[in-house]
């Protein structure tokens, strides 16, 4: 897959004027997401996330900063040149935002009316577009026949009616149940790679760029606090937002609640301690605690334990409780950071999660 | 029929009458809902377009549609009647008759409409507008394949509200001029103390607004796909 960028924006401003209060919902924020690329954007609501992704098609005008798709200036574009690139830049929405009064395969076949396409070719399209996304058999349905994952999947089909580049999910996932969230993301994952597609994933929800996003932006007031790729943000994460949306996704922090309620009532001592332990890539496969015992006679007891895989790269989470003299226990931290691992202690009695 | 001649006397010798009656008011309705039909159906697309966050957002023309509906729907329509006369012997050449009653019945019901077009429009979810303009529809696709589809079943319920209304209009018209059922209950029957005339009109306009109304709701039910 080629690196070249397919989406550039550059310095955006988005002011909103409403009865004499002036809103900024994006503040100088740039953004550029290669050809390929599965960039997810996450933050809590109200935080600018689909403000911005509207100004990649223009549903929103910036105030300031300039826009760039496939090489066109997207805020230069006359109405008519404006319409003809949008049909290369697909969007679903949380709403999924299908006609009523029309039918799975004309809502389907809707983005190729007054197109060039014959009526035959139309029909062969919109079957394909159908059996890519799993709903022949309902052609006929009207949307509200539907559960909210098979309106999703019309919505996918017919946002890729055109053969978009780019396909923008404005929290698509968002009003779906984890299963159906899963199985829409594994379609948007496919399309990615079957088709090329490059897809901006907005999100509250870190589970759902976990899964398939190789890139992500973190959004908060209207600025972008913090972005990488997939491993390194979730392997380090700086800014406390990232850590808290990484921790929920993980669900450490959930493990870390019932952990500290129990901590309590351990009585932990200078003899012992309680670390979360983070290791990514190759350390996952090392049998440390077993080492830490055999060198340093330090018993680990695992409280809770988590592995992601990440792109391919695991990332691990353990939370333990150290027994040992404490030198013995300084040197066996020492040994795992030298290991490459990332060792943070926790204090039961601070509220705060690590 | 010997009952019916028992329960209406004047109107049973009234027959030739009554078809007229019947058909003139017929006549008044469908030509003013025609004319009617398309101005109102186009202020009220005007109206939705161009509204603040609407697809061609235009504050001045929102504004004076705006104003000239609320202006025509604040006169009275027994007042508009009289008001309207010369702009009638203009058109039509006289001011009375029924056609002539066509020209104040269709400033009367045109505005009237506009806003029931406008209010089954607002209805068609702002989310599907966004999904067709990110597809590339232009205003002219939007219009068509997206307000008027999607708000097709809103729009047949508020066409037979505002026949049903018209129908109203027709026979307050007619009464001071313009001929038909409601010229026939109140010059004939009433004045004349024919009292079984003016019930026999009555039941007629019934008729005919049940009508309107069962067909109307079949119909608005037969494209209704939400539910």
């Amino acid at each position: 897959m080629t690196k070249e960028a397919i989406i550039e924006l550059k310095d955006i401003d988005v002011t909103f004027h409403n009865k004499g209060q002036t809103v900024t919902a994006v503040k100088n924020v740039s953004l550029t997401v290669n050809r390929g690329d599965i960039y997810g954007v996450v933050g809590y609501s109200g935080a600018g996330k689909s403000t911005l992704v509207r100004v990649i098609n223009r549903l929103q005008r910036p105030t300031a900063g300039t826009v760039e798709v496939s090489g066109q200036n997207i805020l230069d574009l006359k109405a008519k040149d404006l319409r003809v690139a949008r049909t290369k830049i697909g969007m679903i929405f949380q709403h999924f935002n299908l006609m009523a009064s029309r039918t799975i395969a004309d809502n389907v076949g809707y983005p190729l009316k007054g197109g060039d396409l014959s009526r035959e070719e139309r029909q062969q399209k919109v079957a394909h577009l159908l059996d890519l996304v799993g709903l022949t058999e309902k052609a006929a349905d009207y949307p509200a026949q539907l559960s909210g994952g098979q309106k999703q999947r019309v919505a996918i089909a017919r946002a890729l009616a055109n053969d978009p580049e780019i396909l923008i999910s404005d929290e698509a996932t968002s009003a779906l149940d984890p299963k159906t969230t899963s199985s829409i993301l594994e379609l948007l994952k496919r399309l990615n790679r079957e088709l090329g597609l490059t897809v901006v994933l907005i999100t509250h929800e870190m589970e759902a760029v976990k899964e398939i996003c190789n890139k992500v932006a973190v959004m908060d007031d209207g600025e972008i606090i913090e972005r990488g790729d997939l491993v390194t943000i979730f392997s380090r994460p700086e800014q406390p937002l990232t850590q808290d949306f990484i921790n929920t996704a993980t669900q450490i922090n959930q493990a870390l609640e019932k952990i500290y309620k129990q901590a309590r009532t351990l009585g932990l001592d200078d003899h012992q301690q309680l670390v979360q332990l983070q290791y990514v890539g190759a350390s996952t496969d090392a049998p440390l605690i077993t080492d830490l015992y055999k060198r340093y006679g330090v018993v680990s007891n695992i409280l809770y334990g988590n592995v992601e895989i990440l792109q391919d790269t695991p990332l691990g989470n353990l939370i333990v409780v150290m027994t040992g003299d404490p030198d013995k226990l300084q040197a066996a931290w020492q040994y795992c950071q030298d290991a490459g691992i990332t060792i943070t202690h926790l204090k039961p009695t601070d509220p705060e999660v690590a | 029929m010997n009952l019916f001649a028992k329960y209406f006397p004047n109107a049973v010798t009234m027959k030739s009458d009554f078809l007229q009656a019947t058909g003139e008011t017929l006549y008044m309705t469908f030509f003013t809902a025609v004319v009617a039909g398309i101005i109102g159906m186009a202020i009220g697309i005007g109206l939705i377009v161009t509204q603040p966050g609407g697809i061609l957002e235009n504050r001045v023309v929102y504004n004076i549609l705006d104003k000239l509906v609320n202006l025509c729907r604040s006169i009275p329509f027994v007042i508009l009647l009289a008001v309207i006369a010369p702009l009638t012997r203009l058109i039509v050449g006289t001011a009375i008759g029924t056609t002539a009653a066509i020209v104040p019945l269709v400033i009367g019901s045109a505005p009237f409409y506009a806003r029931q077009i406008q209010n089954a429009l607002s209805e068609v979810d702002r989310g599907v507008i966004e999904a067709a303009e990110s597809v590339g529809s232009g205003p002219i696709a939007i219009i068509f394949r997206v307000y008027l589809r999607e708000g097709l079943p809103d729009i047949i319920r508020s066409s037979v509200l505002t026949l049903i209304s018209l129908i109203d209009l027709t026979a307050m018209a007619g009464a001071i001029g313009g001929g038909g059922l409601g010229n026939l209950a109140i010059n004939v029957g009433y004045s004349r103390f024919e009292s079984d005339v003016t019930f026999l009109a009555m039941l007629i306009i019934l008729v005919i607004v049940f009508a309107i109304q069962l067909i109307g709701d079949l119909w608005a039910r037969k494209v209704d796909h939400t539910a």
